[in-house]
């Protein structure tokens, strides 16, 4: 899965490269990705290998707070490493259906 | 840290550095200074006062805001420490947590700014690597 496609990006000219993620967008978008490697080992080893284990560990009935919360730092480490590790900003865009608590 | 960012105050020793504790004294909001808590001990290529960690965006990679939960946050560069001549620790209880402090020079002095639990104590043998990967503080807004 290509991160990029989930995201846009901000030009705010602060030295950082800037994506604004439409959490409408992208968070079910990672969550369909986490339900296909957990069944289909080639996207599996998609995920980044420092979140691996906690997405293949995720269960059916997963707390929802810890679901969302792995999909931002998934999606976070992918499009960092697209950069090349650079500096980089996440903008999550307001979308009170999407928030954790 | 409002001293920092309102009145303009330096950071002790112009930056930031992540060590290693152990489980005898558990972190807690109440924790001031890298005295109240246990570092690990020294050698086998770790130092007292852990890794230096500099005030630009090579070290702090990462920010995030968002606006769906309020939160502002921001990563940190992966932290390696590589056992070399002997475990880390050098001896006595592994790493249970990992700590966020300014660089005074004093290395007991430094203000704790962070804690990150580590989950259960860490310990590796000559040639392997502890490595802390995109550790993360977290305001709300």
């Amino acid at each position: 899965m290509n991160a990029l496609n989930l995201v846009k990006t901000e030009n705010r000219k602060d030295g950082r490269t800037w994506f604004a993620v439409d959490p409408a967008i992208a968070y079910p978008a990672m969550i369909k990705f986490f339900v296909l490697a957990k069944e289909d080992e080639q996207t599996a080893e998609e995920i980044p290998a420092q979140y691996r284990n906690q997405v293949l560990a995720l269960g059916d009935k997963a707390d929802r707070a810890t679901t969302l919360d792995l999909a931002r730092l998934v999606l976070t480490e992918m499009l960092h490493q697209q950069i090349k590790q650079q500096p980089m900003g996440i903008h999550i865009l307001k979308n009170e259906e999407w928030k954790i608590a | 840290m409002l001293d920092t960012y309102f009145r303009g105050a330096a950071i002790s020793g112009s930056g930031f550095a992540v060590f290693l504790a152990t489980s005898a004294v558990t972190p807690t909001q109440d924790s001031n200074v890298k005295t109240d808590v246990t570092e690990i001990a020294t050698g086998d290529g770790y130092s007292a006062g852990g890794i230096n960690v500099n005030r630009d965006s090579t070290d702090f990679d990462v920010l995030t805001e968002d606006d769906t939960n309020d939160w502002a946050l921001v990563q940190i560069k992966d932290i390696v420490w590589t056992a070399s001549g002997g475990p880390i620790p050098a001896s006595g209880n592994g790493a249970r947590w990992a700590l966020l402090t300014d660089r005074n020079a004093t290395v007991g002095s430094r203000l704790i700014i962070a804690y990150f639990d580590l989950v259960s104590d860490r310990t590796v043998s000559d040639g392997q690597s502890i490595t802390l990967q995109n550790i993360e503080c977290r305001l709300t807004e």
